[in-house]
């Protein structure tokens, strides 16, 4: 089955699904309340501080290249390691070499979105190395065999009552309904894997070029741990996660937790500089960061598409969509959901395979409303529609269907007379549809124009 | 040097158009963006400990030194008990700073009861048993209620993050009205070149990843508490 047919079928069960949408809507119902609360108590002008976002993003947008380049010299300068990945499984294989050289049992992750984006956690399993998820959302998705399904809120979709069966079978835990005892389940799992793991991997929020550093945001604490504990600290992240200054990050923290979260800031901001120091007590003794490109320099040098690198995923663009909403996270199918999944996704993973996501979409525009770095997303789907197209129109089918419709637009008279056709189609159509769970809509007595006419009378 | 570096350099290098127009960046002009920034300048203090309450942290503004280890003692007499029952686990550390050891100093209960990391390896299991960890901090951002923390400051990594609770010892002198001027004063002092790793912490560990629902101390310490001295 094509990416395409399947991603139909999972709609239609999905958009059926009433429990589904129950558990999402609760949840984007509670994020909402607190992204408008934040938004107004934190921000005096919350305009001001998107506008302010794209002028640095656009800024860094422009001196890519220069950025990345300061950001290695300042990086390696004091002992950090920065290996260039041009794909996916160049990555994937950077880790695995790592891995390998010392004699890795188990690495501890941390939440990261390239790590999806390069199957880490397969190609490590297949290495014969464990991972070990330590986001608790993102430990519940592994335990249960599953993707994220959210790029921010990786168990979006998963009940307490899920939970703690998926508990009871993989953890042997009691079962429980209290989501405070759930969590310190995981608490408790995870606790040595820290102290044991030989290697920790995070991804990074942001590449501050000026002082070579990289900086990862969470509430948790399991990524300050990943960081702290392990010998060995990998971090994945995309060429287009670089901020200039360190200075930029009081901007950019705040709006990555109010649209993300509807936090002010959130509970942990690491900001790394490099492996332990030899005048420190602790940290790791070694530390690579991964630049990946995988897509990136491409999208980067379409004029019209660059806009999009300046994304920070803080998943404001899923929650407001109402196409995520109602077929959810996990039919896309791709690593990166919703509308920024729609823009990027056909690029990274293949314009033939993953047009139809930009059909997925009202093209409403509620998510170029909230995106906190004013990417126009609406207008980018439509254009990867457009492209869709342009490939689409080689169907000679399609090709005189479209001349025929042409043709008949041309015309009042055709028009009408088409018009009439179509009223007796759609009639045969509904009554050949008894099983459909709609009821065939009343076509009125008098068409517009007709009422139109009389009225001009 | 791999060869990937090369191509995606050159890459992002292919097209010369520009999308911004800006020669240069632009200053962070936190007051017009922010709200709440006006009061965190007149009182920072206040702001600090009323926002650090929203979050359930514990925030305690203490006269001197003095007073300073006798409200850590106080927090800890509730610990020390439950150590001793429970048998395995170690009360609490500390590391070497200024502060620090002139409070504990002052104090022979504390010099007792407390293990210093002095430059000593302790590996990361025996870490895991420390109920309390203790350091001091780089500055308090008034405007947000964060504490700012580097290598230097916190003796280390783990101790800030590993022991299920979190002391942070301050002077009035280390606040600052919004995460601007921390950063600001951060890099300008040169600190980026003195510790590895530094983090903004705001309010104990925290998740609501199991529907929405707000649980503290997920994998980092359950309690934060501040402890202002001046």
């Amino acid at each position: 089955m094509s990416e395409f047919s399947s991603f139909i079928s999972r709609s239609a069960v999905k958009a059926s699904d009433d429990s589904h949408r129950v558990k999402i809507a609760k949840a984007i119902a509670t994020y909402d309340s607190a992204v408008a609360a934040t938004k107004t108590s934190q921000f005096s002008d919350w305009q001001a501080a998107r506008d302010f976002a794209e002028t640095i993003k656009n800024y860094t947008l422009d001196h890519l290249a220069d950025l990345l380049e300061q950001f290695e010299s300042a990086f390696t300068a004091r002992g950090g390691k920065v290996f260039w990945a041009a794909n996916a499984d160049d990555a994937a294989n950077y880790v695995l070499q790592l891995a390998h050289r010392h004699h890795a049992q188990k690495v501890v992750k941390a939440k990261s979105m390239t790590a999806e984006e390069i199957n880490l956690n397969e190609n490590l399993a297949a290495s014969g190395v464990e991972a070990r998820e330590s986001d608790l959302g993102e430990l519940i998705v592994q335990l249960a065999g599953e993707k994220p399904y959210h790029i921010v809120t990786p168990a979006m979709h998963k009940t307490k009552a899920e939970i703690s069966q998926l508990f009871q079978e993989k953890l042997n835990a009691p079962p429980t309904e209290s989501a405070e005892e759930l969590t310190m389940i995981a608490r408790r799992h995870l606790r040595q894997d820290y102290v044991t793991a030989d290697i920790g991997i995070t991804g990074a929020n942001f590449i501050i070029a000026e002082v070579g550093a990289i900086s990862m945001t969470e509430n948790e604490g399991n990524g300050r741990l990943t960081m702290s504990c392990p010998r060995v600290h990998i971090v994945i992240a995309g060429i287009e996660k670089v901020i200039p200054r360190l200075v930029d990050l009081s901007l950019f923290l705040p709006l990555l937790a109010t649209s993300g979260t509807g936090q002010e800031i959130t509970c942990y901001n690491s900001i790394v500089f490099g492996p332990r120091r030899h005048d420190e007590d602790d940290g790791p003794e070694e530390m690579h960061v991964i630049l990946l490109d995988n897509g990136r320099s491409q999208l980067y040098n379409r004029q019209d598409f660059r806009q999009a690198l300046r994304c920070i995923r803080c998943g404001a663009c899923l929650n407001t969509c109402p196409v995520f909403r109602t077929i959810g996270g996990h039919t896309y199918n791709v690593t990166y959901q919703g509308p920024i999944g729609a823009v990027i996704s056909p690029h990274y993973n293949g314009l033939s395979q993953y047009q139809h996501l930009a059909f997925a979409s009202s093209l409403c525009g509620a998510c170029s409303d909230v995106c906190p770095v004013h990417i126009d997303l609406h207008h980018l789907i439509l254009e990867n529609r457009s492209e869709a197209v342009r490939q689409t129109r080689q169907n000679p089918f399609w090709r005189l269907a479209m001349q025929i419709y042409a043709w008949m637009m041309r015309s009042r008279r055709r028009l009408n007379m088409m018009r009439n056709l179509l009223k007796i189609a759609q009639q045969l159509f509904w009554r050949s549809n008894k099983n459909r769970r709609k009821r065939a809509p009343k076509s009125a007595a008098k068409t517009f124009a007709q009422l139109w006419s009389e009225m001009s009378e | 040097m791999n060869s990937a570096r090369e191509k995606i350099l050159q890459n992002l290098r292919k097209s010369s158009t520009a999308v911004s127009s800006l020669s240069r960046l632009p200053n962070h002009q936190d007051a017009s963006i922010y709200r709440n920034y006006d009061p965190a300048r007149q009182n920072p203090l206040h702001v600090f400990a009323q926002k650090l309450a929203a979050l359930k942290g514990e925030f305690f503004h203490v006269a001197d030194e003095l007073a300073a280890a006798k409200t850590l003692q106080e927090l800890l007499s509730g610990f020390s008990s439950q150590t001793e029952t429970a048998g395995a686990a170690k009360l609490a550390a500390r590391h070497r700073h200024p502060l620090l050891d002139r409070i504990f100093a002052a104090d022979q209960w504390l010099n007792e009861n407390i293990q210093r990391i002095d430059r000593q390896e302790i590996s990361s299991p025996d870490f895991a048993d420390f109920m309390v960890g203790i350091t001091a901090v780089d500055f308090l951002v008034a405007r947000t209620a964060s504490i700012v923390l580097s290598t230097a400051t916190a003796g280390g990594r783990r101790l800030s993050v590993l022991p299920p609770f979190h002391i942070a010892i301050a002077t009035t002198g280390q606040f600052v009205i919004s995460l601007d001027e921390a950063l600001k004063n951060y890099y300008a002092r040169g600190e980026a070149n003195r510790s590895s790793y530094a983090t903004i912490i705001t309010g104990p560990s925290r998740t609501s990843d199991i529907e929405k629902i707000l649980v503290l101390g997920a994998h980092g310490p359950k309690r934060l508490a501040v402890i202002v001295v001046g």
